[in-house]
């Protein structure tokens, strides 16, 4: 009988087949190689910044539609979309997206398709993405899929929802929560006649109108009302003499959504903080 | 020259493998192929008939083990550590120790692919994928374990290929380097003689009662597979 080749040989020959076929999967399967990248501690993170147009509009689109299958917990297709490394990375079949050409992204292409598609992304069953979410998801790619480029720095994105949550009517809690600063508010009710009411019956949000107070009412009246600050939504102070000094009261009104104050003391600088943190401030300036 | 009786000692080849072993092996290796193609491929009823058959082979290994010919039973193969040790030690050494079955070693790599297999079918049952397939006894558990047994099911996946590859690594090293073809025996169900221990003898079950604890296997996992 012909002698066999020596152990030796045969176990280098092992491991010479054992890492080629390993850099073969790791070349067919991109999803593969990340996880052996990723177990030897060798894969770069990509930081999305916090207030990129990725991490504000484009990852809680994927966090509401995709991850449930795309995330940490199941990785369906070897695809991941909760971490921004991941999603660039592809799945099983390679990458999803391809930055600058949205026409050219599988993801797109999927999440695009009619429900009734078996490759439409999320399937059939499951919410899909609006024709806005879609646009979203195409702009961010066009513009190169970037971890770091603001929302102004997209091209075609449609503007933000801004969702509402309109509360059931309640009145007992509405009763309740008057109960809170009822003293209070009487007091100041009856400081500035007909200039405080609530927004609805079923509500204890305050709508307070010093306009028809005029030239009585000045930074200090402003300051008085701290006591029912964080119930004020519409505040009027048109025509007083409310001033800058105001800025800090009127800041700490944190659920303010609607500001009157056409010809008033207060400059444009200081009513500034308001108009960025979303409140309506009218003032007589564009 | 033909197979003969092991207790023909002129016979070239011995017959120590039986139909069942053979039919066994060869059914799984095709069925842990269609079931990654399918599962791969999104063709999940096809998975899940081919983990069907896998759950009704494995009943029937499992209990041909214990009453089907010598050289299957666990009783035949299943030595100590110690003992499979020792012969990883002997090849080592160059040493041929025969066997007409399973060596030691190679019978804890047997039993390592039944353990493998019975996981990955049984997490297989209760598994999901999340958009339009269920294992069938996904829904006696809730979501969120179906959800961790889908994981477990993937991860005994990976043990399993990586078992695969250290199977067909002994598998060639005993063809290459000891040039004892594992292979053709496991075809033919027959090994050269000067590979047999002298006075090894294989007794063999009679087919008709494989057939039956077959058809019965076969009826369990159908009804477990459609119990629900």
């Amino acid at each position: 009988m012909r002698n066999g080749v020596s152990a030796r040989a045969y176990f280098i020959g092992v491991a010479v087949v054992s890492a080629l076929l390993l850099a073969l999967a790791m070349a067919l399967r991109p999803s593969f190689a990340y996880a052996v990248r990723d177990t030897f501690g060798l894969v770069q993170p990509v930081p999305a910044a916090p207030d990129s147009f990725y991490t504000t509009r484009v990852a809680p689109l994927f966090a509401e539609h995709c991850t449930g299958c795309h995330g940490g917990k199941r990785q369906k297709g070897d695809l991941r979309l909760d971490e921004l490394a991941a999603v660039m990375r592809g799945g099983k079949h390679g990458p999803v997206i391809r930055a600058g050409s949205a026409g050219e992204s599988e993801l797109v292409a999927r999440i695009g398709l009619p429900q009734t598609d078996p490759k439409a992304m999320p399937p059939q069953g499951k919410e899909p993405l609006s024709g806005d979410d879609v646009a979203v998801v195409r702009a961010w790619i066009a513009a190169g899929a970037s971890a770091t480029r603001l929302a102004r720095d997209i091209a075609g994105a449609p503007p933000p929802v801004r969702k509402i949550e309109i509360p059931v009517l309640d009145t007992a809690t509405a009763a309740r929560e008057r109960a809170a600063f009822a003293a209070p508010l009487a007091d100041l009710q009856a400081r500035y006649p007909g200039a405080i009411a609530f927004v609805s019956r079923s509500s204890a949000d305050l709508e307070i109108n010093a306009s028809r107070l005029g030239a009585s009412f000045d930074d200090g009246d402003l300051a008085a009302l701290e006591p029912l600050r964080d119930r004020i939504v519409r505040l009027d102070v048109s025509g007083t003499r409310v001033g800058d000094a105001s800025g800090p009261a009127l800041a700490a009104m944190h659920r303010l959504q609607v500001l009157r104050a056409l010809d008033t003391g207060m400059s444009a600088k200081s009513l500034a903080p308001l108009r960025d943190r979303g409140t309506k401030v009218h003032d007589g300036r564009f | 020259m033909g197979v003969s009786d092991p207790q023909d000692v002129n016979a070239a080849r011995v017959r120590v493998w039986d139909a069942p072993v053979r039919l066994f092996h060869w059914a799984i290796v095709l069925l842990i192929v269609t079931s990654w193609i399918a599962a791969d491929q999104g063709y999940m009823r096809v998975h899940l008939w081919s983990g069907s058959a896998m759950l009704a082979l494995l009943l029937f290994r499992i209990t041909w083990g214990i009453v089907g010919s010598s050289t299957a039973r666990f009783g035949d193969f299943v030595r100590s550590p110690r003992a499979a040790f020792r012969y990883l030690y002997s090849l080592g050494r160059g040493e041929k120790p025969l066997h007409a079955g399973h060596n030691p070693a190679g019978g804890w790599m047997v039993v390592a692919f039944l353990a493998l297999l019975t996981a990955q079918v049984t997490t297989g049952l209760f598994s999901n994928d999340g958009l339009k397939f269920m294992g069938p006894l996904a829904l006696l558990v809730s979501a969120d374990t179906s959800d961790r047994i889908t994981s477990l099911h993937g991860t005994i996946f990976y043990c399993l290929l990586a078992s695969i590859w250290l199977h067909l690594v002994a598998v060639f090293f005993y063809l290459l380097v000891r040039r004892e073809n594992l292979v053709g025996a496991m075809l033919t169900g027959s090994k050269p003689r000067h590979l047999v221990p002298e006075g090894a003898a294989p007794r063999f079950t009679r087919a008709w009662l494989a057939w039956a604890i077959l058809a019965i296997c076969a009826g369990i996992a159908g009804w477990v597979v459609r119990s629900q």
